[in-house]
């Protein structure tokens, strides 16, 4: 077994490769120079070609993407054009508040998912399942940042509650903190949650069907016997594969949330960057972002392996 | 000393020296008393400012953004500053002389020093500028491109040779291209100076923590005695709008620039909240390329300046909230012509210029539209207005980046924009627009009489005489058509009754040296 999770991080390398090249020909194939971004509408044609040449971002796609990766392999991943700052210090300082967010929205997102999900599982027709239904409704069909205000007003401003925005490092004051990133975390954590509602409920049920359940309630075992060591742990597969996936596009999804509750995360920087063609910041965003995604991967195929006896090999 | 007069004998006998200090204290308490007004404001706490939009680097020379400034303005100070009806007064230059058409000699404030301890002196000042000439600085200033030299006469004093004779220097010099560095800052930190700017100014930085706030304390050797009252300020950076106003609201912050329009209503309304409001420099324009057809046609752009229904637009689309447009030059520029008559809505005059221009039956033109939604909003109703007369309006809605690279290569036809107003110069706005040696002029409009007025005006240094000149070239610029302003949006702030001392400028920038708060 420890071969084959030597295996897999083997692969990461070549995978982070493959995703930097195609991220970098899309970029450089957008319309839009970063030397016009630089220069602004005061800029003649010949000045932007100059600072083209210059900033070296005329070159061919395959050029610039080798000189790139030469710097990078050294550590090197250059300077924002946008702002001037090394991009690896741009990216570094808006890591944590992003993973964070990141974490809080997961957590909340598995109780409550998870719970409203059993209990649909656990009477299908009852009062819970109905419930779980509609909140999964909800949840996949409000829009984020529609909540995310929503939220803020009610909770924030009106009911006084809760801060309306900004973040505060843990280091600097972890009540501050923790109580900022309850808002923008059942912003994220909304569609998550429904997500995981729905599939532990349907997960849930299609098991409670299966034969060996019946031969369970046929030998006299209790329900909630039956429930918590023959259903719940052969649902589990399906669940942890669904949640892992949900974790790796969470990065991806909180561009959004970020915008709207003032967290200096790397999706705003991701954003910022692409409209300023800043392409070395989003080489880095988008680097950090791909390894979030196959570390979560990673995961959950460790975690299918001890759960699921079948799964001899990741 | 010894008072001949016992004023507080009999009952309160003293000894004679302890009358003598009594009065001496009293003398002193008196003066004091009739002392300096701001001795009065309350010293300390801390300023929350809230902002939508970043700064990008708070190295002062390398931006161009209107929103930095409420930032740079704490950090740094310019030779000439502005007072609050935009006129210039000194600051780091004490004075200035125009000693000949080509030059002018400015005299230092003394005992200045930069937040690191450097001195303020003649070489400072010849070091900043001929930073922003270097072209490896890449500066976006370009003001100063008129400087042929600067030269050190002595620790006081600076003299500066221009390459034109132009009157216009002390106003540049109250922009970016005057706000001070340090050089010795700038030597050791390279690029990094953008986010660990050092100035001559009230505040001196602290910290800034990348899209979420900036911070920066009092600076005890500020050269304004008595100021900053404040000890502190704290910029952060909230890009929703409407969150930003739920944070005035709740108190999370305590000031805020650039109120949207449709909620200055709702904030009148608040008892915690006082709101500054009055007309901007600057204006919502659909810029035309008058370089190439159907646009280069005078007829054609007079039909669809006709066209449009200023007012209803600022009523409907901005709440009112600005004044309907005439020419380049709002209410709030010393340049502005209360006598001028622009274009009013007129359909038939619309048509007949139509058909003056060769094309009775209307045509179809490309609008670009950037990606900030009041572009959009402004580009749908000219579009529908314009349809009225048969002109189509086709409006391409994209990407910033992609409006400017199809305006700066010219290939575009009109875009739906707005022109920030930062400067109360008449030229600021004729000059880079309408000269044909305008930095956003090149291959566009172009008059001969607007190019010997505006360039005339340039070399005079006395307001009544220069604005003459530009009334004359905003009409002819006007009956041209050469582009459609809309109409000039105010300026606008919003902020806790705690807070005073931070008047509104027509040029929407906000000046917080002289803040202070309610205890």
């Amino acid at each position: 077994m420890s071969g084959s999770i030597a295996g897999r991080l083997a692969l990461t390398a070549p995978i982070l490769l493959l995703v930097s090249f195609l991220v970098f020909s899309l970029l450089l194939l957008l319309p839009g120079d970063p030397a016009l971004v630089i220069l602004g509408p005061e800029a003649t044609p010949e000045q932007v070609k100059k600072l083209a040449a210059e900033l070296g971002t005329n070159r061919p796609i395959a050029v610039q993407y080798v000189s790139w990766l030469g710097r990078a392999l050294t550590g090197d991943f250059g300077r924002s054009t946008r702002t001037g700052q090394p991009v690896v210090d741009a990216v570094a300082e808006r890591l944590a508040p992003s993973i964070e967010l990141a974490v809080v929205a997961m957590l909340m997102a598995v109780v409550v998912g998870g719970g409203l999900g059993l209990a649909a599982g656990w009477r299908p027709g009852g009062l819970g399942d109905q419930l779980t239904r509609a909140f999964a409704t909800l949840g996949i069909a409000i829009p984020t940042f529609w909540l995310g205000i929503l939220l803020i007003l009610w909770i924030s401003l009106h009911l006084g509650l809760l801060p309306p925005s900004g973040y505060v490092p843990f280091g600097e004051d972890p009540a501050a903190n923790l109580r900022a990133m309850i808002l923008p975390g059942i912003t994220v954590a909304a569609t998550m949650a429904a997500v995981i509602a729905r599939i532990v409920r349907a997960s849930l049920l299609e098991v409670g069907h299966e034969m060996y359940i019946v031969t369970a309630r046929a030998k006299g075992l209790s329900e909630g016997a039956i429930f918590g060591r023959h259903v719940l742990r052969n649902a589990l597969i399906p669940i942890l594969t669904v949640t892992g996936l949900q974790a790796g596009r969470l990065m991806g999804g909180m561009v959004i949330t970020e915008t709207i509750f003032a967290i200096p995360g790397i999706g705003r920087l991701a954003v910022d960057s692409v409209l300023a063609r800043d392409f070395l910041t989003v080489q880095g965003v988008v680097l950090v972002m791909a390894v979030w995604v196959l570390v979560a991967n990673l995961v959950v195929d460790v975690l299918n392996l001890l759960a699921d006896p079948r799964v001899t090999r990741l | 000393m010894r008072i001949a007069v016992n004023p507080l004998g009999g009952e309160f006998a003293m000894r004679s020296s302890a009358r003598c200090l009594l009065v001496v204290s009293l003398a002193l308490a008196l003066t004091a008393a009739a002392a300096v007004p701001s001795l009065a404001q309350p010293r300390g706490g801390t300023l929350r400012v809230g902002q939508a939009r970043s700064p990008v680097s708070l190295d002062p020379h390398l931006g161009i953004s209107l929103h930095e400034f409420h930032v740079l303005y704490s950090i740094f100070d310019g030779l000439v500053a502005y007072d609050e009806s935009l006129a210039l007064k000194p600051a780091l230059a004490e004075s200035w002389q125009r000693t000949d058409p080509r030059t002018y000699v400015f005299k230092l404030r003394r005992g200045v020093k930069f937040h690191d301890g450097t001195d303020f002196d003649a070489a400072a000042v010849k070091w900043n500028v001929e930073r922003i000439l270097d072209p490896a600085t890449k500066a976006r200033v370009r003001d100063l491109d008129v400087v042929e030299a600067v030269e050190v006469v002595d620790p006081q004093t600076v003299r500066f040779r221009l390459k034109t004779p132009t009157g216009l220097l002390p106003g540049f010099l109250a922009e970016r291209g005057g706000l001070m560095v340090s050089p010795t800052a700038a030597k050791r930190l390279g690029p990094d100076l953008g986010r660990s700017p050092v100035g001559t100014g009230a505040f001196k930085f602290v910290e800034w923590m990348a899209d979420d706030h900036i911070r920066l304390e009092r600076f005890d050797q500020y050269w304004d005695k008595g100021l900053p009252h404040l000890d502190r300020i704290v910029y952060r950076i909230i890009p929703d709008e409407s969150v930003l106003l739920t944070n005035l609201r709740g108190g999370q912050i305590d000031y805020m620039a650039d109120v949207p329009p449709k909620d200055l209503g709702a904030l009148k309304r608040e008892s915690n909240l006082a709101l500054q409001q009055k007309p901007g420099l600057g204006f919502y324009w659909i810029n035309l390329n008058s370089g190439v057809p159907p646009l280069n046609n005078k007829a054609i752009r007079q039909a669809m300046a006709y066209a449009v229904e200023r007012p209803a637009m600022l009523r409907s689309l901005y709440f009112g909230a600005g004044v309907p447009a005439v020419g380049p030059l709002s209410p709030s520029s010393w340049g502005w012509d209360a006598g001028l008559k622009g274009y009013t809505r007129d359909l038939a005059r619309a048509k007949q210029k139509l058909a003056e221009g060769g094309m009775p039956n209307g045509f179809t033109f490309k609008m670009l539209v950037g990606s900030t939604p009041m572009y959009r909003t402004n580009a749908t109703a000219i579009q529908a207005q314009l349809a009225e007369v048969g002109i189509n309006a086709e409006l391409e809605v994209t990407e910033t980046v992609k409006v400017l690279q199809q305006v700066v290569a010219r290939t575009y036809q009109a875009s739906s924009t707005i022109w920030i107003g930062l400067n109360p110069d008449a030229d600021f706005v004729l000059h880079p627009l309408y000269s044909s040696q305008g930095l956003f002029n090149k291959d566009r409009y172009k008059n001969p009489k607007v190019d010997e007025l505006i360039d005339r005006a340039r070399t005079l240094d006395k307001q009544d005489e220069r604005k003459k000149l530009y009334q004359e070239a905003q009409s002819i610029i006007v009956d041209d058509a050469a582009d459609l302003w809309l109409y000039y949006p105010d300026v606008t702030a919003a902020m806790s009754k705690k807070v005073h001392g931070v008047p509104l400028t027509a040029d929407g920038r906000a000046r917080l040296r002289g803040a202070w708060l309610d205890k």
